[in-house]
């Protein structure tokens, strides 16, 4: 069994840290013995905080690691800890990373295998350059988990990913992504989720909410490799899908009147198009209670064979095996019902007011 | 007063080029920290920083943080190129493309198999190498029917060029582009106008008239060129070594005899540490 090496990145210094940037945690691997992670038998782990409400503003690059499915990176907001997002991009004591990047930089990179990146909040700042990213793994192989991350980009003209993806195996869920539109309506090279540049490549890419991108959902698949996409919410993009995606592609939702891919084999007569979404309120893309777009549209993938899993973007529960999903990163979560509820007819008249009939209402958490 | 952190050990890899280009070593600057960034910080000495076996720090008195900043950069290409001839009448230009951060010694020198595939999809001819350079034929008129000068993937099936005319004395030359619809898909025809007419305008061009599926556009050489570039600097440069700029062993040797901790003007500093370039 590996040994959890946990290290604190902590921009304010807060009592507990190790490191005051994730980019100082990296050269020093993690505080790992070598860095060869499997002959170290390790797994190195940077436990991001802010105890002061500094932002991390270097971006960090992996590399010169060596990993295997079992001894791997992780960097992660715990969630048993308060400095995780709640699912909007956060102000004040909530870990996030800010920073502007060269041509093909991205805020977070990694040219490693077996990298996770979880409940971080990023912010891909202006910097007039191309093929930027948010969060990008550059993996020939092996498996990348990216989820419950919230990641955003400054006005300014220049293409940009929110999370991008190469060879191996990612898994990208659960992932809130918006404001990546600034270039070309249905560009390969900006918008939400980028998947497999490499002819190896293949990536799940479940239940993301896209807001606002030139594209949102994009199938780098020049080179032959294999994207499935199902549960992505899909809003106000230019494109919601550019390229080919792979069969069992199915169940994606966006206000658009078509998705814009192609899916192998066809099969995807799930897709709800033209759909009317509300989310909670400006940049926050919570399902409101109301919505009537998303919620209830998606397939339940407790036990799906690739990528099963059954929490939200705020680690809520989806419902267990039988329930039925929404689309998207969040879940609404019904709490009550409220049986026989009436309302009153607003008529102004205290006395004479008149009554609706009873009816139910439903109470959710977003 | 700034303060600059360094790797005192060094990180390892087996693989070479990613050792060169990934693992920090001994000397390194890893990052710049502000003044008084670990004096009077009462968590500092249980951080990961305190380990004086791994780190130690130089505090640059005259300098900010912003003035020390480039210190903390990879060692990155830099490509230039020069026009060797040119051909205004035909459209075409000899050219080569050369590393400017290559050192002294010839470390990071260009190579013909760095650049060959993105001169190959701007439809470059002719492509040979010597030290240091790559030479090509440029056309403007196969550049600009190119995948790479509209970033398309196989543009050549989203609709056909014809060149109305070329100007070599201005270097204008008139273009009609017309798009199949069918290859955009889900898209109606505002969406395509609209995607279109930016892309040609984003890329130096002006529409002259749109009769749709069919855009002309008037574009400038010097517009091509320009792209050209661009483009190859995208997508031709990467990292070279983890850091350019590294103190020599002695100098840290020194630095970590007295503790880990030293004093130095922006001119001391200047005048111990080694740029990469001038090895």
């Amino acid at each position: 069994m590996a040994t959890e090496v946990i290290r604190v990145v902590d921009p304010d210094s807060g009592s507990g840290y190790h490191y005051d940037s994730l980019s100082d945690w990296e050269a020093d691997l993690g505080d790992t013995t070598t860095g060869d992670l499997p002959t170290d038998d390790m797994i190195a782990t940077a436990k991001c905080r802010c105890t002061g409400g500094t932002a991390d503003t270097t971006a960090v690059t992996i590399d010169g690691w060596t990993t295997d499915s079992t001894r791997y990176i992780k960097v992660w907001t715990d969630p048993t800890e308060s400095y995780r997002h709640a699912g909007t991009y956060p102000t004040g004591n909530k870990y996030r990373i800010e920073a502007a990047v060269g041509s093909w930089g991205a805020v977070i990179s990694s040219e490693e295998s077996y990298v996770r990146v979880i409940g971080i909040a990023v912010y891909l700042r202006y910097a007039d350059e191309g093929q930027t990213a948010a969060v990008s793994i550059n993996a020939y192989s092996g498996e990348s988990y990216i989820s419950a991350n919230i990641c955003k980009m400054e006005d300014g003209y220049q293409s940009g990913i929110g999370i991008r993806t190469a060879g191996g195996t990612a898994y990208i869920y659960n992932n809130i992504i918006y404001g990546f539109d600034n270039f070309d309506s249905g560009s390969l090279s900006s918008g939400g989720i980028a998947g497999t540049k490499y002819s190896d490549g293949t990536a799940y890419v479940y239940n993301n909410t896209l807001v606002d991108c030139d594209s949102g959902l994009i199938s780098q698949d020049e080179n032959g490799g294999t994207i499935y996409a199902k549960n992505n919410l899909c809003y106000s993009c230019g494109v919601p899908a550019v390229g080919e995606f792979a069969a069992g592609t199915d169940y994606n939702a966006t206000d658009a009147a078509a998705m814009g891919y192609t899916v192998v084999g066809g099969g995807n007569t799930h897709d709800e198009l033209s759909q009317t979404l509300t989310f909670a309120g400006t940049s926050d893309y919570h399902l409101a209670a109301t919505d009537a777009g998303a919620k209830g549209y998606g397939v339940n993938l407790y036990n799906d064979a690739n990528l099963p899993f059954q929490d939200d973007i705020d680690g809520e529960d989806r419902g267990g095996s039988g329930a039925t999903w929404d689309i998207g990163a969040d879940e609404l979560i019904l709490v009550i019902t409220q049986e026989g509820f009436r309302f009153r007819n607003d008529d102004g008249d205290e006395d004479g007011a008149t009554w609706k009939a009873a009816e139910n209402v439903d109470i959710y958490v977003q | 007063m700034a303060q600059i952190l360094f790797r005192l050990k060094d990180n390892v890899h087996p693989d070479p080029d990613k050792d060169r280009r990934g693992s920090y070593k001994k000397g390194y600057p890893v990052s710049i920290k502000p003044d008084g960034w670990y004096e009077g910080n009462p968590n500092w000495a249980q951080s990961a920083y305190a380990d004086k076996t791994k780190w130690f720090v130089v505090e640059v008195t005259d300098a900010t943080v912003e003035e020390l900043q480039h210190y903390a950069g990879s060692w990155k290409d830099n490509f230039d190129y020069e026009i060797v001839e040119a051909r205004p009448a035909q459209g075409q230009y000899d050219v080569r493309v050369f590393e400017q951060n290559a050192s002294a010694s010839g470390a990071n020198a260009i190579t013909q198999a760095k650049v060959e595939s993105f001169l190959t999809k701007w439809g470059c001819t002719a492509i040979s190498a010597t030290t240091n350079s790559v030479a090509f034929t440029f056309s403007l008129w196969n550049a600009v029917r190119s995948d790479a000068f509209w970033e398309i993937p196989s543009v050549v099936l989203k609709g056909s060029f014809v060149l109305n005319g070329y100007t070599p004395a201005t270097g204008v030359g008139n273009v009609t582009f017309t798009a199949i619809p069918e290859a955009f898909p889900n898209m109606d025809q505002a969406k395509i106008t609209t995607m279109i007419t930016r892309r040609i305008e984003e890329r130096g061009g002006t529409i002259i008239g749109i009769d749709y599926p069919a855009f002309t556009f008037e574009i400038e050489r010097s517009d091509i060129l320009t792209r050209f570039r661009a483009n190859v600097k995208r997508k031709g440069e990467g990292i070279y070594r983890r850091r350019q700029f590294v103190l020599p062993s002695a100098v840290v040797d020194t630095i970590v005899a007295t503790g880990g901790f030293a004093q130095r003007t922006k001119a001391e500093l200047l005048a111990e540490i080694r740029n990469g370039l001038s090895e």
